[in-house]
């Protein structure tokens, strides 16, 4: 079942920055991973989500409705945690999740207490003087009281300390265990690698790859790295496997090679490797982060595309 | 080698616990030293006692052989330093306040910090006040930076950069330490300190845990490798091998063995007979060392 | 269609600026009408007042006072004249003679005018005078010379004299007047006995005269003012007499200086000289207090007399004016914390976060504002009205007055939260919502203060006249105190536009808020 939907959406705020004609579905007990820099258009994207910004094409649809016009029947649903905080006025901690409380018609006490433990939420401090950490800690009890069933998180982890980030991480992977829906924004790739299932890479508002996590991590594809006794040996084994249709020799330095190869065919290649002398033999892992960079290196190369403006 | 920095048997007790205890560490010409550990260890105390912010209770910081509480103003004037929490002092704007810092430290060409506003594609035009996190570090690292110091203290520059700026930024690091810079980093996350740094130091509940070489790290004389086979006698008749196991999953037909470097051809000629599913190398990185270090509750 | 805990949360919020605000009004309003009244400004003012009015009154008492003298003094010797004439100058000898020789020649048939031709003839003139005079009295009279007859004759000789000149210059009222006042004069004098004009005039003068202002009254500005409350009989007295006294040694003074001037004058040209500088002499002696002094300083001391100084200060200064600053300047804090200020810092998403309208968030802030504006000045007013009630009669200001203000300030405010709150609603940065809605607010404030300058309500001294055109440029003009104060029905309708204002300006704020993108 679809519970987030992003349809041919587009918002263009002028100077080449907005989203354009980006499209998803979030099926519920997914968590997706909204993975991209700042200005890139994550936060756009959530915006319009939540009904405070409306789209100029296209639909942005929650639990199958408009989300511009129909927040307010949605919304109880749903737990959002904005990338900055910025916490009501005049309030103390307790106020605040007492205020949050009444406007998101919870009961539960319970509930609400537990996360203040798990969090490690004091309510008896002023908002004024709270460290950017305990905000973010005391947004996270905000957002979370009514045990939505999707959760829509920008940036979650920033300001946290490792502990509490790791805290976190487990908190959502037993949300999803429970079958929660869930869209993480964000730019740091060890929370998204460590909990989401579907990966969506944002670059000047259009998506440039969706994949599946575990592609990823647990890619059949594999890249290793062959150190050569001699650049003789290297040559014999190169003239020997070129042509190969098992494996693809994708480069060479000094007496480095670089293979790529599916899993299906590794003992092809231990067979291979066994006949030549190699002194080493590592693995090129790739992780989210390198991806990612793929798909900004040429940019970075011709001096940055992320749009700025010059004073 | 000259020691640029020398941190001797420093003691700061705030009481509770906390504080940094018994710091020993010294930096030399030219070196990339890294500093990590989880918060509160103490990463940020060391750095303010190098700085003269405060004074240890008991050793002694010398900075180019200069103590570095009585002199700290001095020592100020050639080294370049990223505080952990950015606080701008009273400047409309980040242009005003970097053309403050020039004056400061007497630099007349502002082509370098040009350069640098370029690269970390900072609008420094911006009113101070309402700068965004990320802006307000990218300001601050231009400001540590344009003097064009000998010695650059970072106390965790890239928390607020986004994955390309962060890039960005230890490519200019990189740039600075080809020119012979002396650069003290503390950083938690540990991919960064194994791209630039040559040695980096482990510290943890205020206390050095260890200082390790990166080469060692990166070259180790052994390596693990985990390797899954495709049908169960495969497995339990590679386990008979003599191989050092160091973990067994027998659901998955998988061990992970921990195998020097030049027994690699041995092993590769062991495994043509068998069936392998796949083989994946488990890297030994900066954060294993060190997390095994904490575990074992190792402390030099 | 209110959501109870943002209502919480923005009392909460804006508690502090508001107890403020409403504290320091509250007190200022206070101290203003107990300082006011205990000062007893109106005191100040009703004795200012007071005192051109007596001395107006001591003013017209004096010149009464030579002028009738001048009269009487110059009647009583014309009378003495006259009788002399009459009685004196000729023997009952001549008198037989002339009558005889008169008649004797009526039936030779001579006209009267020829019969007094050869009476006259070749007689001195004061003797041909004296013959003349006596003849119109024998044809009057008759024979009866006795001195009341001689006298009663003069006398309505005279009256009549009297009346035609005045008839001529002041009419008929002033004739009659002039003839009755005369007549009971010269009875006066007659009875009497005096001989001496001067010493005869200077004391009837003031003892008629007594009597006559104390009975008078007149009405200055809606108001009869007696002159018995300002001046006893005896001190009337006092007043015209040394008027009188004053006036006959200057009259001295003048006559001498003509003497040497004109040294080779006869009696009646220094007589006829004096006359012509009298009425001039008699204006001097009776200038008013305000006569004396520079036309703008009497002008502005009489208009301070006039201004009810309590009503000015309480209505206009101070419920327009002052009394709007603090609420204004709460109402453009907390419009702006209401919304935009929420919006610019990002809170406003937790608030949208949650299944709350963004019509129920607009109308939430919109209630708290205006209910929190309705109680601070329900505290004014009941402020208001204790203070007046321990001050009571001092200050001319009714409790009716008062609950207008309240009521007119309070749908001022209205109107002016209505324009800062869809200016709030509008912006999504605090800076831009403070400025515009602020500013205007401002400005409004400004030229309120401004076009004060220019009302009939400062006095004219101070008062420039074009400044009042800068209250065309506000709304607070909308407000109109001197409507209520005077008690007139105008303020009415203006407070139905400021309203209407009011009403305007949050609905399209609200709709407004409902239909923008918000950058949360």
């Amino acid at each position: 079942m679809i519970k987030i939907e992003v349809e041919h959406f587009t918002k263009d705020y002028g100077f080449g920055r907005g989203v354009f004609d980006i499209s998803f579905q979030i099926h519920e007990g997914e968590v997706y991973g909204f993975l991209g820099p700042n200005g890139a258009g994550k936060s756009t994207t959530i915006r319009h989500l939540l009904g405070f910004s409306k789209p100029d094409k296209g639909h942005t649809r929650i639990l199958g409705m408009e989300t511009f016009t129909n927040y307010d029947k949605f919304m109880d649903k749903i737990g959002y945690l904005p990338g900055e905080i910025a916490l009501p006025e005049g309030l103390t901690c307790y106020e605040f999740i007492e205020m949050i409380k009444e406007l998101k018609r919870v009961k539960d006490d319970k509930y609400i207490k537990y996360l203040c433990d798990l969090f490690e939420v004091d309510p008896t401090g002023e908002t004024k003087r709270m460290s950017l950490g305990m905000k973010r800690k005391l947004a996270i009890v905000a957002a979370f009281m009514n045990d939505p069933e999707i959760l829509i998180l920008d940036e979650p982890t920033s300001g946290l300390d490792l502990k509490m980030q790791q805290v976190f991480i487990d908190f959502i992977k037993e949300e999803k265990e429970r079958g929660k829906t869930i869209l993480l924004s964000s730019h740091i790739f060890s929370e998204v690698d460590a909990t989401c299932d579907r990966i969506e890479i944002i670059k000047e508002g259009k998506i440039v790859a969706e994949f599946y996590a575990t592609d990823l991590k647990h890619s059949k594809n594999k890249k290793y790295e062959v150190e050569f006794s001699s650049l003789d040996d290297l040559h014999v084994f190169r003239n020997l496997y070129e042509k190969s249709d098992k494996f693809t020799i994708i480069n060479q330095e000094d007496n480095h090679l670089l293979i790529n190869i599916n899993d299906e065919n590794i003992n092809y290649l231990i067979k291979a490797l066994s006949h030549v002398h190699f002194r080493s033999f590592s693995q090129l892992k790739e992780t989210l982060e390198d991806y990612f960079m793929k798909y900004y290196k040429e940019d970075r190369d011709f001096g940055g595309a992320i749009q700025w403006k010059k004073s | 080698m000259e020691k640029v920095i020398e941190i001797k048997d420093v003691t700061k007790d705030f009481g509770n616990g906390r504080g940094i205890f018994d710091i020993d560490l010294s930096i030399y010409k030219g070196e990339m030293l890294g500093f990590i550990g989880p918060n509160g260890a103490g990463k940020t105390t060391t750095i303010r006692t190098i700085m003269g912010f405060i004074k240890p209770d008991k050793g002694s910081i010398t900075v180019k052989g200069m103590d570095a509480w009585k002199d700290s103003a001095r020592i100020k004037q050639f080294v370049g330093y990223v505080p952990g929490e950015i606080g701008f002092p009273d400047y409309k704007s980040g242009t005003d306040f970097l053309k403050a810092i020039a004056e400061f430290k007497g630099v007349k060409d502002l082509s370098y910090a040009n350069y640098l506003i370029e690269k970390l594609q900072l609008d420094p035009s911006a009113n101070l006040k309402r700068m965004s996190k990320g802006m307000k570090q990218k300001t601050a690292i231009v400001a540590s930076l344009l003097a064009d110091n000998d010695i650059i203290i970072l106390d965790e520059p890239t928390t607020g950069l986004d994955p390309l700026m962060r890039v960005s930024f230890l490519d200019i690091i990189k740039a600075e330490k080809a020119k012979g810079k002396t650069i003290f980093m503390s950083s938690h996350v540990y991919e960064e300190l194994e791209k630039t740094c040559d040695r980096v130091a482990l510290i943890n509940n205020g206390r050095i845990v260890d200082v390790v070489k990166l080469d060692d790290i990166k070259n180790r004389k052994v390596t693990d490798f985990k390797i899954e086979f495709t049908n169960r006698d495969d497995y339990l008749n590679f386990k008979r091998l003599n191989y050092q196991i160091i973990r067994d999953q027998e659901t998955y037909n998988q061990v992970t063995i921990t195998i020097e470097k030049d027994r690699i051809k041995m092993l590769f000629n062991d495994l043509t007979n068998y069936q392998v599913k796949f083989i994946a190398e488990i890297k030994y990185t900066l954060e294993r060392h060190f997390n095994e270090l904490i575990r074992r509750g190792e402390v030099i | 269609m209110i959501s109870k805990p943002l209502y919480k949360q923005s009392a909460k919020a804006n508690l502090g600026t508001w107890v403020f605000v409403t504290a320091i009004n509250c007190i200022m309003l206070a101290i203003i009408i107990i300082v006011l009244g205990r000062l007893s400004v109106s005191e100040i003012r009703d004795s200012m007042a007071d005192m051109f009015i007596r001395d107006a009154i001591e003013s017209n008492i004096e010149q009464k006072s030579m002028e009738y003298y001048n009269l009487t003094d110059k009647t009583l010797e014309n009378f003495n004249n006259l009788y002399d004439l009459l009685n004196v100058r000729l023997n009952t000898f001549q008198k037989n003679y002339i009558i005889n020789t008169y008649k004797n020649l009526l039936q030779q048939g001579y006209t009267d005018e020829e019969a007094r031709q050869v009476l006259t003839n070749n007689q001195p003139a004061e003797y041909q005078l004296a013959i003349n005079t006596f003849l119109n009295y024998y044809l009057v009279q008759g024979e009866d010379y006795s001195r009341e007859k001689v006298s009663e004759y003069i006398l309505n000789l005279i009256a009549e004299e009297l009346y035609k000149q005045v008839l001529e210059t002041d009419g008929e009222e002033a004739a009659q007047t002039a003839k009755v006042f005369i007549s009971v004069a010269i009875n006066a004098y007659v009875n009497s006995g005096s001989t001496n004009v001067t010493e005869f005039a200077t004391n009837y003068i003031p003892s008629v005269l007594q009597d006559v202002f104390h009975e008078q009254s007149f009405t200055n500005k809606n108001k009869t003012i007696n002159v018995s409350d300002y001046f006893t009989k005896a001190r009337i007295y006092e007043l015209s007499y040394s008027a009188i006294v004053s006036f006959r040694a200057e009259l001295e003074v003048k006559e001498n200086q003509l003497r040497e001037k004109y040294p080779d004058y006869t009696d009646e040209q220094i007589q006829s000289e004096l006359e012509k500088q009298v009425t001039s002499i008699i204006q001097e002696r009776s200038k008013t207090l305000l006569d004396s002094l520079p036309k703008k300083v009497s002008e502005a001391l009489t208009e301070l007399g006039d201004m009810e100084v309590s009503t000015l200060v309480i209505g206009t200064i101070f419920y327009r004016i002052s009394g709007l600053l603090l609420p204004i300047i709460f109402v453009i804090m907390t419009a702006n914390n209401l919304i935009a200020g929420q919006v610019d810092s990002g809170a406003m998403a937790f608030v949208l976060s949650t299944p709350t309208k963004r019509r129920k968030v607009t109308i939430t802030q919109m209630s708290y504002l205006i209910s929190a504006l309705l109680v601070m000045y329900i505290l004014m007013t009941l402020t208001s009205i204790i203070s007046l009630s321990i001050v009571k009669d001092a200050i001319k200001i009714t409790y009716m007055q008062l609950l207008k203000l309240n009521l007119s300030a309070f749908i001022t405010m209205l109107a002016i939260s209505g324009i800062c709150f869809l200016s709030s609603c509008w912006f999504n940065r605090s800076k831009y919502a403070m400025s515009i809605g602020g500013g205007l607010t401002m400005f409004f404030l400004v030229a309120t203060i401004l076009g004060l300058f220019g009302s009939p309500v400062i006095p004219s001294a101070i008062r420039i006249e074009a400044m009042r055109y800068f209250n065309y440029v506000s709304i607070i003009t909308l407000f109109d105190t001197n409507s209520i104060i005077e008690g007139t029905n105008n303020y009415l309708w203006k407070l139905l536009i400021l309203l209407f204002i009011g009403l305007i300006t949050y609905i399209i704020g609200i709709k407004r808020f409902n239909e923008k993108d918000l950058p949360l």
